[in-house]
């Protein structure tokens, strides 16, 4: 038994996995919670974790240095399936998203937050030699096109992820002073430019409601009053949940999505949120823990930014629930229902798994 | 190489601190909303899923005092459309939808966007009230296309002999925009209508309104976004209305009705000793029926505008001059005051002139009486008998004893809108005119003209204070279980005498010689009574030519009448606009209804 734990623990870091499974069964019961213990999602979910967990372990096993080399193909074939989803996908209220793989709906957005940074790094790594402007130049365009094709879906949220991935390697890559002063200059002077002219009016009022959310309750201010109800009735302890919660009267919608958190701190209230908030603290710490005393430093950049990546959406979905943010569909990693997400984050540790597997290898 | 990895840490560092930064807001904005705002947020998510129902009364059932249903409500099913949550152009989508299968008219609509605009806390608005079970069925039928719009079930206040009882019961209206700014003014009376939707407006539904309308319930359920029900949260029940027992005899309502039906005029039948209405009859009359639910623009003012003025209850609303019916009050007043007696006698020459002046006023009867005393100048109304007597009197002590009849004055009666109609006097013309009294004035007076204006009810109520020689109660039209008169005081009007003396001259009106002699042959039921003409308009010494005159310059004709004349129990006021002469419309009528009541008392033992 001791030696089929250690085993399965050979190639998967013990806390990691410890400490996202835990997150994962907590999502599920909040899933459950939200729509109902007998509903399809929460049996839909259930597989997905199994699944999910299954594709963990798998990805721990691979050889990082291949995927480096085909990095250019993954890249690719990513951009191939999001110009697919552009003609063929499924839409669901006004955006087409979604790849129907018959047995499971693929958001393909999801897919590019894996591989572009991978080949993004593939580029920093070959073409250090090369001039920084250059590299940088090029990061910034592989960048937009997917920026691009995910921000006409229109998937806002997503596509700033994106154009974010490729800000932040370049960041971390050291960009100087006076390019970053000069980069967030061309940023604040495109915000107008970008309010008037590529903005749905959805997405501005959705802005807009974050300052005055009372302006027009029953619409677009709908959502971030109703979870602020949520919320904020939760109180310290949360509410008894046989005296009818607003996720259970359905008051907020799509909570078992991109709203879990509601149902997290109504049910369970500010302490519960603490618990949860310690636990996702001690993944992310360990996370990063991993990411730095990875030996090469290519590799350390590449698990440091598929960390930024998963605490930025962490971070935006709950300021997004608790009515600090615009509403932007980002769900909240590992605990909001979906396949295609927690998938993506699965692989996402599976992959700085495997980078430390290549550190221990060479170590030994 | 170093040197990246220098910068690579410092950015990392720079990063986590940013991410703690952020977190830190975070956790302050949700110690905001869940400890700090806690109860703010726990209130707005009860509003959120708690709905309030209100649960309304019954209102009270009215009666006739053998039990008949004069006012109910029946069960009917409305139409209404949810608006909540929804633009004007939803409403007129759905409106429009409805439409196309349902028969939905302008006025339809009207009613619905006025209800609309003038009750802002409404939910749910009626587009069509009261559909039969054909339309039931057809929108049943098709309801999947209309989630908004609901069959609601509602009690409808019904008059089941419509156009009969119209002025006395009155009717129930909407709550207005005007009745709400009114209930604003008073904490009360606002809480005391929640839930309710209508409002007595007119007669009985008015006067009776506070014990009609009973108390609403309420019900706090929850509900989930949908606006499905969950769970009942409290109930509190209604209190229905009380029902009422009016003394009116349908049966009695009903031939009044058909007597009056070809006038203009006012019927009412009185118990003598209790002063019970027992008929309350104005023609014409209207639909109570039309108003509950709102009447239409055009019928209403069709009603408004006609001359004939159905909506005017000519009982307690309208005022006539009481004419010769005034004399057997202004006979008591001669003998209160000693200037006539029961054998004092004048002799009439057709006209009287005023002492001192030039002025002559004419007897109705051309070659006058000849030798009258008092139960002749009754019986026959002989006008010049009482010119002399209320000269003699002067107007001061003629109006003193007037008033004790309750002329000149409100008599009480338990409905709306009464009037007090006139009981002239020097002090009344100084207030109204600002002039002095003439002493033809005291002479016109006597025989119930000039400015002496009387409402129907007033008749009715002088006749049975002098009938009962007591001062007596308003007239009721509610049923008394046990009449009992122990607890009133009794307060004489006058010498006993005197009261017998007067009656002893209305019985001879229906007497061989009276102005009501044509039915002296076969008077079983001992009718006894004053008829009266009263003069609408002034013709100057011209001659009355009934035959060539306008309908509405014709003299009106009354009668007050008690029967049996040796121990009254029932009295008749009958006031008939431009009938003509008492005896010749009014008198009979009230003979007719007389007699049925008597017929009615026969079958009742």
């Amino acid at each position: 038994m001791n030696n089929l734990l250690n085993n399965t623990f050979k190639y998967v870091d013990k806390q990691l996995t410890i400490y996202l499974f835990i997150l994962m069964i907590f999502g599920l019961y909040l899933i459950g919670e939200a729509v109902g213990f007998d509903s399809n999602f929460f049996y839909k979910q259930l597989i997905f974790i199994i699944a999910g967990l299954f594709i963990y372990y798998i990805v721990s096993l691979i050889n990082l240095s291949i995927l480096y080399r085909f990095s250019f193909l993954l890249y690719l074939i990513s951009i191939f399936l999001l110009i697919l989803t552009f003609f063929f996908g499924n839409e669901v209220n006004g955006s087409k998203r979604w790849l129907n793989l018959i047995f499971f709906k693929f958001q393909t957005s999801e897919l590019i937050k894996i591989t572009l940074p991978i080949f993004l790094i593939f580029i920093v790594e070959n073409y250090k030699k090369k001039s920084e402007t250059a590299v940088e130049f090029f990061i910034l365009g592989f960048t937009l096109i997917p920026f691009i094709l995910i921000f006409i879906q229109p998937d806002l949220g997503s596509s700033l992820i994106i154009l974010f991935i490729g800000l932040i390697i370049i960041f971390l890559n050291g960009l100087n002073k006076y390019k970053i002063i000069s980069v967030l200059i061309l940023i604040l002077a495109a915000i107008p430019y970008a309010w008037v002219n590529l903005l749905k009016d959805y997405q501005k009022s959705r802005i807009l409601n974050l300052f005055d959310p009372f302006s027009n309750p029953l619409e677009s201010g709908y959502h971030s009053i109703q979870s602020s109800i949520a919320i904020g009735s939760g109180g310290l302890f949360g509410k008894n949940s046989e005296y009818g919660t607003q996720t259970d009267l359905l008051f907020l919608p799509e909570t078992h999505t991109d709203f879990i958190f509601a149902v997290l701190a109504e049910n369970f209230g500010f302490l519960g949120s603490l618990i949860y908030f310690i636990i996702s603290f001690l993944l992310i710490s360990r996370l990063i823990k991993i990411a730095l005393d990875l030996h090469l430093h290519f590799n350390r950049l590449l698990a440091v930014t598929y960390v930024i990546i998963f605490i930025v959406c962490f971070l935006i979905n709950i300021a997004m629930v608790s009515g600090l943010f615009p509403i932007v569909g980002i769900p909240l990693p590992l605990i909001s229902y979906g396949g295609s997400s927690l998938f993506i984050y699965l692989i996402i540790f599976g992959l700085i798994n495997a980078l430390q597997n290549r550190k221990t290898l060479i170590a030994n | 190489m170093e040197d990246k990895k220098f910068i690579f840490n410092r950015r990392i560092k720079f990063i986590l601190v940013t991410f703690i930064i952020i977190f830190s807001l975070i956790i302050t904005r949700l110690f905001w909303l869940q400890i700090y705002k806690n109860d703010f947020y726990i209130e707005r998510s009860q509003l959120n899923s708690e709905r309030i129902e209100t649960i309304k009364p019954q209102r009270g059932i009215i009666y006739d005092r053998h039990k008949n249903v004069l006012a109910e409500n029946i069960l009917t099913y409305d139409l209404v459309i949810n608006i909540e949550e929804k633009s004007n152009k939803d409403i007129e989508n759905i409106i429009n939808k409805l439409s196309e299968i349902l028969p939905i008219n302008d006025e339809d609509k009207k009613k619905f966007y006025k209800l609309k605009t003038e009750r802002k806390f409404l939910r749910f608005i009626p587009i069509l009230n009261n559909i039969d079970t054909k339309l039931l069925t057809l929108f049943i039928s098709t309801k999947y296309q209309f989630p908004d719009v609901k069959v609601k079930e509602e009690f409808l206040r019904s008059y089941p002999h419509a156009h009969i009882n119209s002025h006395l019961i009155g009717f129930i209206n909407r709550i207005s925009a005007d009745d709400l700014n009114e209930f604003k003014q008073d904490q009360y009376l606002l809480e005391s209508y929640f839930g309710l939707s209508h409002k007595g407006k007119q007669g009985v539904e008015k006067f009776f309104e506070e014990s009609l309308k009973g108390k609403a319930g309420l019900k706090r359920i929850r509900v989930n976004a949908q606006n499905s029900f969950v769970n009942e949260v409290e109930y509190i029940p209604p209190i229905n209305g009380n029902d009422l027992n009016l003394s009116i005899d349908l049966n009695l309502q009903i031939r009044a009705s058909e007597l009056l039906k070809d006038y203009k005029g006012a019927i009412i039948m009185s118990h003598v000793k209790t002063n019970e209405i027992l008929a309350y009859q104005s023609n014409p009359t209207f639909d109570p029926n039309h108003f509950v639910n709102g009447i239409g623009f055009d019928e209403w003012n069709n009603l408004n505008l006609d001359p004939k003025k159905p909506m005017l209850d000519r009982i307690i609303s309208a005022t006539y001059p009481p004419g010769s019916t005034i004399k057997p009050f202004v006979s008591i007043a001669g003998l209160e005051h000693n200037q006539i007696s029961k054998d004092f006698k004048i002799s009439d020459p057709g006209y009287y002139r005023l002492p001192h002046s030039k002025k002559i006023f004419k007897d109705w009867k051309k070659e006058g009486h000849g030798e009258v005393d008092l139960i002749k100048a009754i019986a026959e109304s002989c006008d010049v008998y009482f010119y002399d007597l209320a000269y003699r009197l002067g107007i001061n002590k003629l109006s003193q004893t007037l008033s004790k009849f309750s002329f000149g004055n409100q008599t009480g009666i338990e409905l709306p809108s009464e009037k007090n109609g006139i009981l002239p006097s020097p002090e009344w013309k100084k207030n109204r005119h600002q002039r002095k009294w003439n002493t033809y004035e005291t002479i016109n007076t006597s025989i119930g003209q000039g400015d002496f204006l009387v409402t129907p009810i007033q008749l009715t109520q002088a006749l049975n204070t002098l009938l009962n020689n007591t001062k007596i109660s308003p007239p009721s039209i509610v049923l008394k279980e046990n009449f009992n008169n122990d607890g009133i005081e009794s307060l004489t009007i006058t010498d006993d005498e005197f009261i017998n003396i007067v009656k002893l001259g209305m019985q001879q009106v229906t007497g061989a010689s009276g102005t009501f002699r044509s039915i002296a042959h076969k008077n079983l039921n001992k009718l006894a009574g004053k008829t009266g003409t009263a003069q609408v308009f002034s013709l100057k010494n011209k001659d009355y030519d009934e035959a060539n005159i306008a309908d509405h310059l014709k003299d009106h004709s009354l009668f007050i009448g008690y029967a049996p004349f040796d121990d009254p129990t029932v009295s008749i006021a009958v006031v008939i606009e431009n009938g003509g002469h008492g005896s010749s419309v009014a008198a009979p009528i009230a003979k007719k209804l007389i007699d049925y009541y008597f017929e009615l008392e026969m079958n009742h033992e």
